[in-house]
Protein backbone atom coordinates (compact mmCIF):
# COMPACT_ATOMS: atom_id res chain seq x y z
CA UNK A 1 0.00 0.00 0.00
CA UNK A 2 1.10 3.39 -0.69
CA UNK A 3 1.73 5.77 2.51
CA UNK A 4 -0.20 8.81 0.54
CA UNK A 5 -3.28 7.26 1.52
CA UNK A 6 -2.77 8.29 4.87
CA UNK A 7 -1.73 11.67 4.85
CA UNK A 8 -4.35 12.40 2.66
CA UNK A 9 -6.48 11.24 5.68
CA UNK A 10 -5.01 13.01 8.13
CA UNK A 11 -5.42 16.00 5.52
CA UNK A 12 -9.21 15.27 5.75
CA UNK A 13 -9.41 14.60 9.63
CA UNK A 14 -7.61 18.18 9.61
CA UNK A 15 -10.15 19.80 7.26
CA UNK A 16 -12.99 18.45 9.26
CA UNK A 17 -11.34 19.85 12.48
CA UNK A 18 -11.10 23.19 10.82
CA UNK A 19 -14.54 22.97 9.43
CA UNK A 20 -15.73 22.04 13.22
CA UNK A 21 -13.89 25.21 14.34
CA UNK A 22 -15.38 27.44 12.07
CA UNK A 23 -18.91 26.62 12.33
CA UNK A 24 -18.11 27.59 16.27
CA UNK A 25 -16.89 30.63 15.16
CA UNK A 26 -19.94 31.30 12.98
CA UNK A 27 -22.48 30.09 15.17
CA UNK A 28 -20.72 32.87 17.93
CA UNK A 29 -21.40 35.52 15.81
CA UNK A 30 -23.78 36.86 17.99
CA UNK A 31 -21.84 35.82 20.97
CA UNK A 32 -21.04 39.45 23.30
CA UNK A 33 -17.18 39.33 23.85
CA UNK A 34 -16.64 36.04 22.00
CA UNK A 35 -13.02 35.95 20.36
CA UNK A 36 -13.11 33.27 17.09
CA UNK A 37 -10.43 30.36 16.96
CA UNK A 38 -7.81 30.20 13.91
CA UNK A 39 -6.56 26.96 13.08
CA UNK A 40 -3.55 26.27 11.77
CA UNK A 41 -2.09 23.24 10.60
CA UNK A 42 1.58 21.97 10.79
CA UNK A 43 3.48 19.05 9.22
CA UNK A 44 3.63 16.42 11.21
CA UNK A 45 5.86 13.46 10.81
CA UNK A 46 8.85 15.07 8.98
CA UNK A 47 11.73 13.91 10.88
CA UNK A 48 9.85 10.40 10.55
CA UNK A 49 11.91 7.79 8.81
CA UNK A 50 11.54 8.51 5.19
CA UNK A 51 12.44 12.33 4.03
CA UNK A 52 9.32 11.76 1.87
CA UNK A 53 6.84 11.10 4.08
CA UNK A 54 5.10 14.04 5.63
CA UNK A 55 1.45 14.05 7.30
CA UNK A 56 -0.15 17.02 8.82
CA UNK A 57 -1.21 17.38 12.44
CA UNK A 58 -4.82 17.61 13.52
CA UNK A 59 -4.67 21.05 13.38
CA UNK A 60 -4.05 23.66 15.89
CA UNK A 61 -6.51 26.38 17.17
CA UNK A 62 -5.54 29.72 18.60
CA UNK A 63 -7.34 32.17 19.89
CA UNK A 64 -8.28 34.81 17.66
CA UNK A 65 -7.15 38.17 20.02
CA UNK A 66 -8.33 41.04 17.81
CA UNK A 67 -10.69 43.06 19.44
CA UNK A 68 -14.68 43.22 18.43
CA UNK A 69 -16.24 46.14 17.69
CA UNK A 70 -17.80 48.26 20.67
CA UNK A 71 -21.55 48.64 20.22
CA UNK A 72 -23.13 51.12 22.50
CA UNK A 73 -26.03 49.93 24.50
CA UNK A 74 -26.37 53.25 27.17
CA UNK A 75 -26.41 50.45 30.04
CA UNK A 76 -23.54 51.83 32.56
CA UNK A 77 -23.45 47.62 33.78
CA UNK A 78 -22.44 46.94 30.45
CA UNK A 79 -18.68 47.32 29.67
CA UNK A 80 -16.23 46.43 26.91
CA UNK A 81 -12.68 46.22 27.32
CA UNK A 82 -10.29 48.53 24.96
CA UNK A 83 -6.91 46.70 24.50
CA UNK A 84 -5.39 43.11 25.70
CA UNK A 85 -7.07 42.01 29.19
CA UNK A 86 -9.92 40.46 30.71
CA UNK A 87 -12.65 41.09 33.66
CA UNK A 88 -11.97 38.47 36.63
CA UNK A 89 -14.84 36.30 37.66
CA UNK A 90 -15.08 34.45 40.68
CA UNK A 91 -17.10 30.87 39.75
CA UNK A 92 -17.21 27.85 41.97
CA UNK A 93 -14.19 26.31 40.72
CA UNK A 94 -12.02 29.29 40.68
CA UNK A 95 -11.23 32.91 39.26
CA UNK A 96 -11.87 32.68 35.30
CA UNK A 97 -11.49 35.64 32.91
CA UNK A 98 -14.27 36.64 30.69
CA UNK A 99 -14.08 40.52 27.83
CA UNK A 100 -18.49 39.87 27.83
CA UNK A 101 -18.78 42.42 30.24
CA UNK A 102 -22.52 42.35 30.35
CA UNK A 103 -22.66 42.57 33.65
CA UNK A 104 -26.15 43.01 36.06
CA UNK A 105 -27.15 43.50 39.66
CA UNK A 106 -28.19 40.02 41.46
CA UNK A 107 -30.65 40.31 44.64
CA UNK A 108 -28.02 41.48 46.88
CA UNK A 109 -26.87 44.33 44.11
CA UNK A 110 -23.70 42.54 43.70
CA UNK A 111 -22.37 42.72 39.79
CA UNK A 112 -22.92 39.31 38.04
CA UNK A 113 -22.20 37.90 35.07
CA UNK A 114 -25.08 36.70 32.74
CA UNK A 115 -24.31 33.19 34.15
CA UNK A 116 -25.00 34.97 37.86
CA UNK A 117 -20.86 34.82 38.58
CA UNK A 118 -20.06 37.17 40.59
CA UNK A 119 -17.49 39.96 38.95
CA UNK A 120 -14.43 39.99 40.42
CA UNK A 121 -13.22 43.47 42.75
CA UNK A 122 -8.95 43.62 43.01
CA UNK A 123 -8.70 41.17 45.69
CA UNK A 124 -11.29 38.84 44.37
CA UNK A 125 -13.87 40.62 46.62
CA UNK A 126 -17.75 40.79 44.62
CA UNK A 127 -18.40 44.84 43.91
CA UNK A 128 -22.12 46.05 45.82
CA UNK A 129 -23.84 48.53 44.55
CA UNK A 130 -25.95 50.35 47.49
CA UNK A 131 -29.78 50.23 46.98
CA UNK A 132 -29.96 54.27 47.31
CA UNK A 133 -27.71 54.62 44.55
CA UNK A 134 -28.97 56.45 41.44
CA UNK A 135 -26.26 56.66 38.88
CA UNK A 136 -23.85 53.99 38.64
CA UNK A 137 -20.85 55.07 36.74
CA UNK A 138 -17.61 52.73 35.68
CA UNK A 139 -14.25 54.81 35.22
CA UNK A 140 -11.78 53.93 32.61
CA UNK A 141 -10.02 52.43 34.97
CA UNK A 142 -12.48 50.28 35.99
CA UNK A 143 -13.48 52.29 39.38
CA UNK A 144 -17.22 51.44 40.03
CA UNK A 145 -18.96 54.61 42.04
CA UNK A 146 -22.48 55.06 43.07
CA UNK A 147 -23.70 58.36 42.98
CA UNK A 148 -20.23 59.78 42.42
CA UNK A 149 -18.91 57.20 45.76
CA UNK A 150 -16.11 54.67 44.80
CA UNK A 151 -17.95 51.59 45.49
CA UNK A 152 -15.02 48.95 44.35
CA UNK A 153 -12.51 48.52 41.21
CA UNK A 154 -12.91 45.79 38.38
CA UNK A 155 -10.03 43.27 38.69
CA UNK A 156 -8.55 43.85 35.24
CA UNK A 157 -6.24 41.08 34.22
CA UNK A 158 -4.06 40.67 30.97
CA UNK A 159 -2.40 36.92 29.93
CA UNK A 160 -0.27 35.93 27.63
CA UNK A 161 -1.77 34.64 24.31
CA UNK A 162 -1.24 30.82 24.83
CA UNK A 163 -1.80 31.25 28.80
CA UNK A 164 -5.64 30.77 28.89
CA UNK A 165 -7.76 28.08 28.34
CA UNK A 166 -11.24 28.04 26.96
CA UNK A 167 -14.09 27.11 29.41
CA UNK A 168 -17.20 27.82 27.03
CA UNK A 169 -19.98 30.42 28.68
CA UNK A 170 -16.98 33.02 27.51
CA UNK A 171 -14.56 32.35 30.33
CA UNK A 172 -11.13 31.43 30.50
CA UNK A 173 -9.04 29.23 32.76
CA UNK A 174 -5.69 30.96 33.72
CA UNK A 175 -2.61 28.41 32.52
CA UNK A 176 0.05 31.10 33.82
CA UNK A 177 0.38 34.18 35.95
CA UNK A 178 -0.97 37.34 35.09
CA UNK A 179 1.50 39.70 32.47
CA UNK A 180 2.93 43.07 34.14
CA UNK A 181 2.06 45.92 32.03
CA UNK A 182 -1.18 48.30 31.22
CA UNK A 183 -4.62 46.81 31.57
CA UNK A 184 -7.07 47.58 29.58
CA UNK A 185 -9.26 50.51 29.20
CA UNK A 186 -13.09 50.06 30.74
CA UNK A 187 -15.56 51.47 28.40
CA UNK A 188 -19.16 52.12 30.00
CA UNK A 189 -22.42 51.88 28.20
CA UNK A 190 -20.48 49.36 25.33
CA UNK A 191 -20.53 45.92 24.70
CA UNK A 192 -17.26 44.33 22.52
CA UNK A 193 -19.34 42.42 20.12
CA UNK A 194 -18.16 38.92 18.39
CA UNK A 195 -15.11 39.38 16.68
CA UNK A 196 -16.03 36.65 14.14
CA UNK A 197 -15.91 38.20 10.58
CA UNK A 198 -18.39 36.36 8.90
CA UNK A 199 -17.38 36.71 5.49
CA UNK A 200 -14.01 34.90 6.43
CA UNK A 201 -16.51 31.96 7.99
CA UNK A 202 -17.55 31.70 4.80
CA UNK A 203 -14.17 32.07 2.55
CA UNK A 204 -12.90 29.99 5.37
CA UNK A 205 -16.54 27.36 4.59
CA UNK A 206 -15.58 27.27 0.83
CA UNK A 207 -11.81 26.52 1.11
CA UNK A 208 -12.07 23.74 3.97
CA UNK A 209 -14.87 21.93 1.64
CA UNK A 210 -13.30 22.71 -1.19
CA UNK A 211 -9.38 21.20 0.41
CA UNK A 212 -11.63 18.33 1.72
CA UNK A 213 -13.43 17.60 -1.78
CA UNK A 214 -9.54 17.51 -3.24
CA UNK A 215 -8.33 15.33 -0.34
CA UNK A 216 -11.45 12.89 -1.13
CA UNK A 217 -10.12 12.34 -4.83
CA UNK A 218 -6.68 11.83 -3.82
CA UNK A 219 -7.85 9.20 -1.62
CA UNK A 220 -10.31 8.18 -4.82
CA UNK A 221 -6.92 8.19 -6.98
CA UNK A 222 -5.15 5.88 -4.47
CA UNK A 223 -8.11 3.98 -4.28
CA UNK A 224 -8.16 3.73 -8.42
CA UNK A 225 -4.64 2.54 -8.80
CA UNK A 226 -4.60 -0.05 -5.94
CA UNK A 227 -8.04 -1.95 -7.38
CA UNK A 228 -6.18 -1.22 -10.83
CA UNK A 229 -3.09 -2.77 -9.78
CA UNK A 230 -4.88 -5.75 -7.96
CA UNK A 231 -6.69 -6.26 -11.60
CA UNK A 232 -4.37 -5.98 -13.98
CA UNK A 233 -1.20 -7.23 -12.01
CA UNK A 234 -3.30 -9.79 -9.58
CA UNK A 235 -5.07 -11.66 -12.70
CA UNK A 236 -3.21 -14.93 -14.28
CA UNK A 237 -2.16 -14.53 -17.71
CA UNK B 1 -19.63 12.57 12.22
CA UNK B 2 -18.90 16.05 11.93
CA UNK B 3 -19.15 18.05 15.00
CA UNK B 4 -20.33 21.40 12.72
CA UNK B 5 -23.57 19.90 12.20
CA UNK B 6 -24.51 20.52 15.84
CA UNK B 7 -22.52 23.03 16.34
CA UNK B 8 -24.12 24.73 13.58
CA UNK B 9 -27.90 24.03 14.72
CA UNK B 10 -27.23 25.24 17.83
CA UNK B 11 -26.03 28.41 16.01
CA UNK B 12 -29.43 28.63 13.97
CA UNK B 13 -31.53 27.89 16.98
CA UNK B 14 -29.63 30.72 18.96
CA UNK B 15 -30.80 33.44 15.80
CA UNK B 16 -34.02 32.66 15.70
CA UNK B 17 -34.17 33.02 19.13
CA UNK B 18 -32.83 36.66 18.76
CA UNK B 19 -35.65 36.89 15.62
CA UNK B 20 -37.65 35.97 18.22
CA UNK B 21 -37.01 38.60 20.63
CA UNK B 22 -36.33 40.93 17.73
CA UNK B 23 -39.77 40.48 16.92
CA UNK B 24 -41.32 40.98 20.08
CA UNK B 25 -39.56 44.59 20.64
CA UNK B 26 -40.85 45.37 17.13
CA UNK B 27 -43.84 44.46 17.79
CA UNK B 28 -43.87 46.49 21.18
CA UNK B 29 -42.52 49.58 19.54
CA UNK B 30 -46.18 51.68 20.37
CA UNK B 31 -46.81 49.64 23.73
CA UNK B 32 -46.58 52.50 26.68
CA UNK B 33 -44.47 51.62 29.72
CA UNK B 34 -42.61 48.80 27.47
CA UNK B 35 -38.98 47.73 28.31
CA UNK B 36 -37.07 45.87 25.73
CA UNK B 37 -35.08 42.80 26.19
CA UNK B 38 -31.60 41.56 24.61
CA UNK B 39 -31.09 38.14 23.48
CA UNK B 40 -27.71 37.40 25.08
CA UNK B 41 -25.08 34.43 24.06
CA UNK B 42 -22.34 32.58 25.25
CA UNK B 43 -20.06 29.83 23.72
CA UNK B 44 -20.57 26.48 24.64
CA UNK B 45 -18.01 23.72 25.90
CA UNK B 46 -14.69 23.02 24.46
CA UNK B 47 -13.66 20.01 23.72
CA UNK B 48 -9.89 19.76 24.14
CA UNK B 49 -8.04 17.93 22.16
CA UNK B 50 -4.67 19.01 23.44
CA UNK B 51 -3.77 21.48 25.99
CA UNK B 52 -1.77 24.57 25.26
CA UNK B 53 1.82 24.09 26.76
CA UNK B 54 1.92 20.38 26.20
CA UNK B 55 5.45 19.26 25.25
CA UNK B 56 5.55 18.57 21.55
CA UNK B 57 8.70 16.83 21.31
CA UNK B 58 12.60 18.26 21.22
CA UNK B 59 11.82 20.17 24.35
CA UNK B 60 9.81 22.54 22.90
CA UNK B 61 6.18 23.11 24.08
CA UNK B 62 2.74 23.89 22.06
CA UNK B 63 2.25 27.98 22.22
CA UNK B 64 -0.83 26.82 21.42
CA UNK B 65 -3.62 23.96 22.26
CA UNK B 66 -6.02 22.68 20.01
CA UNK B 67 -9.62 23.47 21.56
CA UNK B 68 -12.79 22.78 19.12
CA UNK B 69 -15.79 24.80 20.47
CA UNK B 70 -19.15 22.87 20.09
CA UNK B 71 -21.39 26.20 19.46
CA UNK B 72 -23.46 28.56 21.09
CA UNK B 73 -26.21 28.60 24.16
CA UNK B 74 -28.46 31.47 24.71
CA UNK B 75 -28.11 32.90 28.38
CA UNK B 76 -30.55 35.28 28.60
CA UNK B 77 -33.46 37.93 27.43
CA UNK B 78 -31.90 40.58 29.68
CA UNK B 79 -34.44 43.10 29.94
CA UNK B 80 -32.95 46.91 28.99
CA UNK B 81 -35.26 48.95 31.67
CA UNK B 82 -33.48 52.62 30.21
CA UNK B 83 -35.99 55.43 30.13
CA UNK B 84 -38.78 55.34 27.30
CA UNK B 85 -39.34 59.10 26.66
CA UNK B 86 -42.00 61.12 27.89
CA UNK B 87 -44.97 61.92 26.09
CA UNK B 88 -47.17 64.73 26.75
CA UNK B 89 -50.83 63.46 26.47
CA UNK B 90 -52.72 66.23 28.45
CA UNK B 91 -54.72 63.66 30.25
CA UNK B 92 -54.50 64.10 33.79
CA UNK B 93 -54.76 60.06 34.93
CA UNK B 94 -52.09 59.61 32.90
CA UNK B 95 -49.12 59.40 34.68
CA UNK B 96 -45.27 58.88 33.88
CA UNK B 97 -42.22 57.67 36.30
CA UNK B 98 -39.32 59.98 35.81
CA UNK B 99 -36.43 57.39 37.28
CA UNK B 100 -36.06 53.92 38.85
CA UNK B 101 -39.67 52.47 40.14
CA UNK B 102 -42.63 50.41 39.31
CA UNK B 103 -46.10 51.37 39.65
CA UNK B 104 -47.92 48.44 41.85
CA UNK B 105 -50.98 46.39 40.87
CA UNK B 106 -53.31 44.26 42.51
CA UNK B 107 -54.62 41.81 40.44
CA UNK B 108 -57.95 39.88 41.06
CA UNK B 109 -56.20 37.22 42.80
CA UNK B 110 -54.83 39.23 45.28
CA UNK B 111 -50.84 38.88 43.95
CA UNK B 112 -49.50 42.27 43.58
CA UNK B 113 -47.88 43.01 40.10
CA UNK B 114 -45.81 46.04 39.06
CA UNK B 115 -45.97 48.22 35.99
CA UNK B 116 -44.27 51.62 34.31
CA UNK B 117 -47.75 51.56 31.81
CA UNK B 118 -49.40 54.61 33.75
CA UNK B 119 -52.42 55.36 31.50
CA UNK B 120 -54.62 54.89 34.25
CA UNK B 121 -58.51 55.39 34.43
CA UNK B 122 -61.50 55.42 37.03
CA UNK B 123 -63.51 52.59 36.67
CA UNK B 124 -67.45 52.35 37.47
CA UNK B 125 -67.17 52.01 41.23
CA UNK B 126 -64.42 55.96 40.99
CA UNK B 127 -61.47 53.32 41.54
CA UNK B 128 -58.55 53.83 39.80
CA UNK B 129 -57.68 51.37 37.79
CA UNK B 130 -54.87 50.47 35.07
CA UNK B 131 -55.82 50.44 31.25
CA UNK B 132 -56.86 46.31 32.00
CA UNK B 133 -58.78 47.05 34.51
CA UNK B 134 -56.56 46.42 37.78
CA UNK B 135 -56.94 48.46 40.56
CA UNK B 136 -53.77 50.40 41.81
CA UNK B 137 -52.33 49.13 45.33
CA UNK B 138 -53.82 51.04 47.77
CA UNK B 139 -57.40 51.39 46.34
CA UNK B 140 -57.59 54.75 45.54
CA UNK B 141 -60.90 56.23 44.89
CA UNK B 142 -62.15 59.46 42.47
CA UNK B 143 -65.20 60.98 44.01
CA UNK B 144 -67.42 60.89 40.55
CA UNK B 145 -67.91 64.84 41.32
CA UNK B 146 -64.35 65.41 41.69
CA UNK B 147 -63.12 67.87 39.14
CA UNK B 148 -59.45 68.88 38.78
CA UNK B 149 -57.93 65.59 39.38
CA UNK B 150 -54.04 66.62 40.30
CA UNK B 151 -51.37 63.92 40.68
CA UNK B 152 -47.90 65.68 42.37
CA UNK B 153 -44.58 64.30 41.58
CA UNK B 154 -44.44 62.85 45.57
CA UNK B 155 -47.55 60.88 44.29
CA UNK B 156 -50.36 62.18 46.17
CA UNK B 157 -53.42 62.45 44.28
CA UNK B 158 -55.89 65.70 44.90
CA UNK B 159 -58.79 66.79 43.89
CA UNK B 160 -61.49 69.96 43.69
CA UNK B 161 -64.89 68.87 44.84
CA UNK B 162 -68.01 71.00 44.41
CA UNK B 163 -68.67 73.01 47.82
CA UNK B 164 -65.15 72.88 48.82
CA UNK B 165 -62.41 75.79 48.23
CA UNK B 166 -59.40 73.43 49.02
CA UNK B 167 -58.37 70.23 47.20
CA UNK B 168 -59.19 67.26 48.85
CA UNK B 169 -56.39 64.41 49.22
CA UNK B 170 -57.22 61.58 47.83
CA UNK B 171 -54.75 58.86 48.24
CA UNK B 172 -50.68 58.90 47.44
CA UNK B 173 -49.57 56.44 44.86
CA UNK B 174 -46.37 54.70 45.76
CA UNK B 175 -43.34 53.87 43.63
CA UNK B 176 -41.93 50.19 44.06
CA UNK B 177 -38.40 49.47 43.84
CA UNK B 178 -35.83 46.55 43.46
CA UNK B 179 -32.41 45.81 44.26
CA UNK B 180 -32.05 43.93 40.59
CA UNK B 181 -35.59 45.16 38.37
CA UNK B 182 -33.96 43.02 35.59
CA UNK B 183 -34.73 39.62 37.29
CA UNK B 184 -38.04 40.98 37.94
CA UNK B 185 -40.79 38.45 35.66
CA UNK B 186 -42.65 39.83 32.84
CA UNK B 187 -46.50 39.05 33.07
CA UNK B 188 -47.57 40.35 29.61
CA UNK B 189 -49.53 43.42 29.76
CA UNK B 190 -46.60 45.06 30.61
CA UNK B 191 -47.08 43.64 34.14
CA UNK B 192 -44.34 42.34 36.22
CA UNK B 193 -43.85 40.14 38.87
CA UNK B 194 -41.58 40.13 42.09
CA UNK B 195 -38.87 37.33 41.56
CA UNK B 196 -36.16 36.10 44.23
CA UNK B 197 -33.60 37.42 41.65
CA UNK B 198 -35.52 40.83 41.52
CA UNK B 199 -35.48 40.88 44.86
CA UNK B 200 -38.18 42.00 47.48
CA UNK B 201 -40.43 45.17 46.33
CA UNK B 202 -39.24 48.25 48.42
CA UNK B 203 -41.99 50.68 48.79
CA UNK B 204 -41.14 54.35 48.74
CA UNK B 205 -42.30 58.21 48.07
CA UNK B 206 -41.76 59.16 44.80
CA UNK B 207 -38.80 61.43 44.00
CA UNK B 208 -37.56 60.46 47.35
CA UNK B 209 -34.41 58.30 47.45
CA UNK B 210 -34.09 56.00 44.67
CA UNK B 211 -37.38 56.05 43.84
CA UNK B 212 -38.53 58.36 40.28
CA UNK B 213 -40.80 61.07 40.38
CA UNK B 214 -44.38 61.13 39.25
CA UNK B 215 -45.01 63.18 36.13
CA UNK B 216 -48.89 64.14 35.78
CA UNK B 217 -50.74 63.99 32.11
CA UNK B 218 -47.45 62.26 30.73
CA UNK B 219 -46.76 58.84 29.57
CA UNK B 220 -43.70 56.84 29.13
CA UNK B 221 -43.87 55.44 25.89
CA UNK B 222 -41.72 51.82 24.72
CA UNK B 223 -38.00 52.57 25.00
CA UNK B 224 -38.02 50.19 21.83
CA UNK B 225 -35.25 52.06 18.94
CA UNK B 226 -36.60 50.34 15.56
CA UNK B 227 -33.69 51.64 13.63
CA UNK B 228 -31.76 49.37 16.12
CA UNK B 229 -34.04 46.57 15.58
CA UNK B 230 -33.98 46.45 11.92
CA UNK B 231 -30.21 45.88 12.52
CA UNK B 232 -30.75 43.28 14.63
CA UNK B 233 -33.00 41.80 12.30
CA UNK B 234 -30.97 42.04 9.57
CA UNK B 235 -27.78 40.72 11.13
CA UNK B 236 -29.62 38.28 13.04
CA UNK B 237 -31.23 36.58 9.38
CA UNK B 238 -27.68 36.94 7.50
CA UNK B 239 -25.83 34.98 11.35
CA UNK B 240 -28.83 32.39 10.58
CA UNK B 241 -28.40 31.96 6.42
CA UNK B 242 -24.66 31.59 7.07
CA UNK B 243 -25.11 29.21 9.62
CA UNK B 244 -27.28 26.97 7.13
CA UNK B 245 -24.56 27.04 4.82
CA UNK B 246 -21.99 25.14 7.19
CA UNK B 247 -24.54 22.54 7.92
CA UNK B 248 -25.07 22.52 3.88
CA UNK B 249 -20.91 22.69 3.42
CA UNK B 250 -21.00 19.54 6.21
CA UNK B 251 -23.64 18.24 4.56
CA UNK B 252 -21.36 17.86 0.58
CA UNK B 253 -17.92 16.72 3.01
CA UNK B 254 -19.94 13.97 4.21
CA UNK B 255 -21.78 13.28 0.87
CA UNK B 256 -18.07 12.79 -0.75
CA UNK B 257 -16.90 10.42 2.27
CA UNK B 258 -19.69 8.53 1.31
CA UNK B 259 -19.36 8.13 -2.18
CA UNK B 260 -15.12 6.97 -1.80
CA UNK B 261 -15.43 3.27 -2.66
Amino acid sequence: MSSGIYIATAGAVAQSNALDATANNIANAATTGFHGDRVTFREALSAARSPDVATVGAGTTRIDGQAGALQGTENPLDLALEGDGYFGVATPGGPRYTRAGNFQLDDTRALVTTDGFHVRGEGGAAITIPPEAKVVAVAADGTVSADGEPVGKLELVRFAPGAVQRQGGTLFAATGRPQPGDPPKVRSGMLEASNVNVVRGVVDLVKVSRTYESLMRVIQGYHDIESRAARELGTPK
Amino acid sequence: MFRSLATAASGMEAQQTKLDVTANNIANVSTNGFKKARAEFADLMYQNMRPAGAPTGNGANAPSGTEIGLGTRLVTTARELGQGELHQTGNPLDIAIEGHGFLPITLPSGETAYTRNGALQVNAEGRLVTADGYSIAGDITIPPEAQAVSIAADGTISATVPGDTQPVQLGKLQIATFANPAGLAAQGSTLFRETSASGAAVLGTPGDGGAGAIRQGMLEVSNVNVVEEMIDLISGQRAYEINSRVIKAADEMLGQTAQLR
